[in-house]
């Protein structure tokens, strides 16, 4: 059977700007991808969400609506998982500081643990965070993006701190996913291509082949659940209703 | 030696070679191999052996040709260009193969 790949992170430079949605999403499904999320804003309105929707499927990929969260303190944080987890089957938390990571990789309402800065000072995926998040399932991100268009000593150090999170992830069992990053279509590349750059911080190739393919799918999966009407608490579905249920 | 040839699709910012001037092979070659220099260094270079067997500027595609011990870095090499004379690029890899002959095949498919 044909392994489906998902790239969970596409930035499209701004929502009010259709074609260049159209066409990184044109991309990414002509470069192989079967499921892509995209970051939209918090405050999306559902017709946008929808008309996203239909051009994917016109296209013949799977949208998973993404939002990323920039919270200035865990309790900012809080209160915006409060507000959002509801509405978007991934969220993402950006995370700034020592303590909105620590939260973040805490909180089962987070998906995915991003960090941007390439300075190691700004980013806290350390071995307290990658047990934090090996407890609360959050799987850490890495944008190839940052990988193509940084050069030099800049490039130099990113790479020796994706070799560390990396090995940690590992260590702790946390899952990773490796996205594009990508705001415009030529910074996307294909799932083999992504798999090649992993090796850069020693992904060896089935990892970073699940990194592409098992991790996201299953996030988007265990979210898709949980946001359906049948879902009731963890472990607890609705299977069937109506007349036809047998009488207890 | 056991050999790999690739076949390399690229993908240019405007989409319109003829815009702005065709690539020159000497280009996207000075593209890769700045590429592989940057990553794996002069002596990650003199394992690979690589060459830019033929380029076609019309198609927009390349072939380059490289040692089957050193394919995975030369992927990653030409993965990372994202641009060629000053220009945004993707260089996209569409077949790998031990031949040639073989490699024209499945491109002319």
């Amino acid at each position: 059977m044909k392994r489906v790949y998902a790239d969970l992170h596409l930035k499209p430079p701004s929502i009010d700007d259709p074609e260049a949605t159209k066409a990184l999403i044109r991309e990414a499904a002509r470069l192989g991808y079967s499921l892509i999320g995209v970051t939209l804003p918090k405050d999306v309105k559902a017709e946008e969400v929808e008309k996203l929707k239909e051009t994917c499927k016109s296209e013949g990929v799977d949208l998973a609506i993404r939002v990323d969260l920039s919270p200035k303190n865990s309790r900012d944080l809080l209160e915006e998982l409060r507000r959002v987890r509801r509405r978007f089957e991934i969220v993402a938390v950006e995370c700034g500081n020592k303590q909105i990571a620590r939260q973040a990789a805490k909180d089962r309402r987070v998906d995915i643990l991003s960090f941007k800065s390439p300075e190691p000072r700004g980013r806290f995926f350390d071995a307290a965070e990658a047990e934090l998040a090996s407890g609360a399932l959050s799987a850490l991100e890495i944008d190839l993006a940052p990988l193509l268009v940084l050069s030099g000593f800049l490039r130099v150090r990113l790479l020796s701190i994706l070799r560390r999170e990396v090995f940690l992830a590992g260590k702790f069992g946390v899952p990773v996913v490796l996205s594009s990053g990508a705001s415009e279509r030529l910074l996307l590349r294909k799932p083999r291509e992504c798999i090649a750059l992993a090796r850069l911080f020693d992904m060896d190739f089935e990892a970073a082949k699940s990194a592409l393919s098992e991790t996201p799918l299953s996030i988007v999966e265990r979210n898709r659940k949980k946001l359906s009407p049948n879902y009731v608490a963890p472990g607890v579905y609705v299977v069937r209703r109506g007349g036809d249920c047998p009488d207890t | 030696m056991r050999r790999r040839y690739i076949a390399v699709k690229i993908e240019l910012e405007d989409d319109e070679l003829s815009g702005c001037g065709k690539l020159s092979k000497g280009d996207v070659w000075g593209a890769v191999w700045r590429s592989f220099l940057q990553l794996y260094g002069e002596y990650g270079a003199s394992q690979a052996d690589l060459s830019l067997v033929e380029y076609n500027p019309d198609e927009n595609y390349t072939v380059f040709r490289c040692s089957h011990k050193a394919l995975e870095t030369v992927r990653t090499a030409i993965s990372a260009v994202t641009e060629v004379r000053g220009r945004k690029a993707a260089f996209h890899i569409i077949y790998v193969s031990g031949t040639l002959k073989a490699l024209r095949k499945r491109i002319e498919k």
